[in-house]
This record gives structure tokens, sequence and C-alpha cells, in this order.
């Protein structure tokens, strides 16, 4: 792998991470694995920036796909047929994180994290590619695939419903 | 893109964004020069291959392979029967009875 392609990848590192726990819902372990195996995508050369896009937006997309593929895997062992398999193989994945990790986070930003659950997926996929990495809505829509006017309509529905699920009386609705 | 008003949220994300900083699994370096895994795909060419190789043996052998001979020239003589009426040897059916003539009746019945 050329040197350069490595410094961009070590330089976004931590934003990746935080994007793989977004497209994870937040469980750590998920994102730990997906962005893993995002990795390793990279090094067998099963995804190559051709240049279409910035580094980043074609890097975040990949996680975003692996994020995905990784959700299917973890329906299918959640199914009946799944739970069985992994009882005769013993291969047991706790996807809840652990209490000392409950602990550790951030009341205020466990809070965020419930809100932006409660939104579509979308509308809190385009929230955080703007306000997390500091991505440009068109830049975002990229990412998530859609055009720039669906992800700028997201974008505003979101901010006003997430605006409203942080206020502090909205979790007695 | 009102970004002045957008402070609070930019608050919230940045607040979010320094905690999973805090907790993400350090950069390691050697995962992207984890070498490729040729084994595996040499495994699975030499799989297809064999594959490939035993259909087209197959297929060589059956179209190689002399036709069939006719079966009725391999029958014995012994089976071979004479012409002659189909059903002979059974008994007359019952359509075909030929009721006796009325010399043995009484002869106060004859008028």
């Amino acid at each position: 792998m050329e040197r350069s392609i490595a410094d961009q990848l070590e330089a976004l590192h931590p934003d990746a991470f935080g994007w793989a726990m977004h497209c994870c819902a937040s469980d750590h372990a998920r994102a730990e694995d997906v962005l893993q195996n995002a990795y390793l995508k990279l090094a067998q050369e099963r995804a190559t920036h051709d240049g279409r896009s910035s580094f980043k937006t074609w890097w975040f997309g990949v996680i975003r796909f692996t994020a995905h593929e990784e959700f299917r895997r973890l329906r299918y062992r959640e199914s009946l047929l799944g739970k069985l398999l992994l009882q005769l193989n013993g291969d047991a994945h706790d996807p809840r994180p652990s209490p000392s990790r409950k602990l550790e986070m951030d009341e205020r930003t466990a809070e965020l994290r419930r809100c932006l659950q409660q939104l579509p997926a979308r509308q809190a996929e385009v929230l955080h590619l703007v306000f997390y990495q500091d991505l440009t809505i068109n830049e975002a829509a990229q990412i998530m695939g859609v055009g720039i006017g669906s992800a700028r309509q997201h974008y505003e529905r979101g901010k006003a419903r997430l605006r409203t699920l942080l206020q502090p009386d909205s979790h007695h609705e | 893109m009102n970004e002045a008003h957008d402070h609070d949220l930019r608050g919230h994300f940045a607040q979010q964004r320094q905690c999973d900083r805090e907790h993400a699994p350090a950069w390691r370096p050697e995962l992207l020069n984890r070498p490729l895994k040729p084994q595996r795909s040499f495994m699975r060419w030499l799989l297809m291959s064999l594959a490939t190789a035993c259909v087209i043996a197959m297929a060589l052998f059956f179209a190689a392979a002399p036709p069939p001979q006719s079966p009725l020239s391999e029958l014995p003589p012994l089976l071979d029967s004479p012409p002659g009426e189909l059903f002979a040897s059974l008994p007359p059916s019952f359509t075909a009875f030929e009721a006796p003539s009325d010399f043995l009746l009484p002869t106060q019945l004859i008028p």
C-alpha cells in the first residue's frame, strides 16, 4: 500500500471510528469490527480509491457499506437458525456495551446518541456527517448515495427534530 | 446553511466527537500490511480446475462409448414360438357354446 494512503488513513482513523460508531448504532465492539473489516478491504485491494471523489468521502462510503454488510450478518445471527448454529459452534457475541463502558460514556453524549437513534436513519446520517465530520451536505450526499436535494431535505428536517428531542422536557412525551 | 444558528448542535456533536476520540481503538498500521491470502485463492482455482476436468472427462467417455446393440438379436432361439392361433390352449369361451339336440328328451315332452 502506498505511503500517502496509509498516512491519510492514520489521520482519518479517529473520525473513521466515530463514523463507524454511528453506522453501528453506537455499539463499540461492532464499530471496531466494521472498521477493521474496512481496513482489510483496503489491504486486500477489494476497495480502491479511483479519484472520482475526495479520499475522505470515498473512505467513509466504504465504512458505511461495510457496516451494512455487518448489519446483515448480525441480523442472520439473531435469526432462529443463526442462534442454533451459534450454539452448536459455541461462538457467542454480545453486541451490548460492557457496564464499565456504559459508565465511561459521558451523559450528554449518551443523550445525543439516544436522540439521534430516534431520528430516521437518513436524517441522523446527514447530521452526523455535517456536524460531527465537518463535511458539506454535498459530500454527505455522496457518502449516503442520495441526491443533494434529498440530503438537504433530510438535513433540515433532522435539525428541527433533533432540537426538539434535545429539549429537557422532551423525554416525557 | 445558517451556521450561526447551528452552534448549539455543533457543540453537542463536538462533545460526542471528543468522547469517541478518547475511546477509539489505537491506530494499528499492521492491519494495512497484512499479506494477501493466495493460498485460499489457489485452492479455489485448484478445485474448480478439477471439477471442470471431471466434467470434460465424463462427457468424452459418454460421447466415445459404442451405441447399444439390438437386444432382439441376442435372444436365444428357444423363445421363438411357432406360428399358430393365439390362445389355442385355452378352453372355448362361453359365447362359443352350442346347445345339444333334443333326442334325449322324454317322449311325453315331445309334441
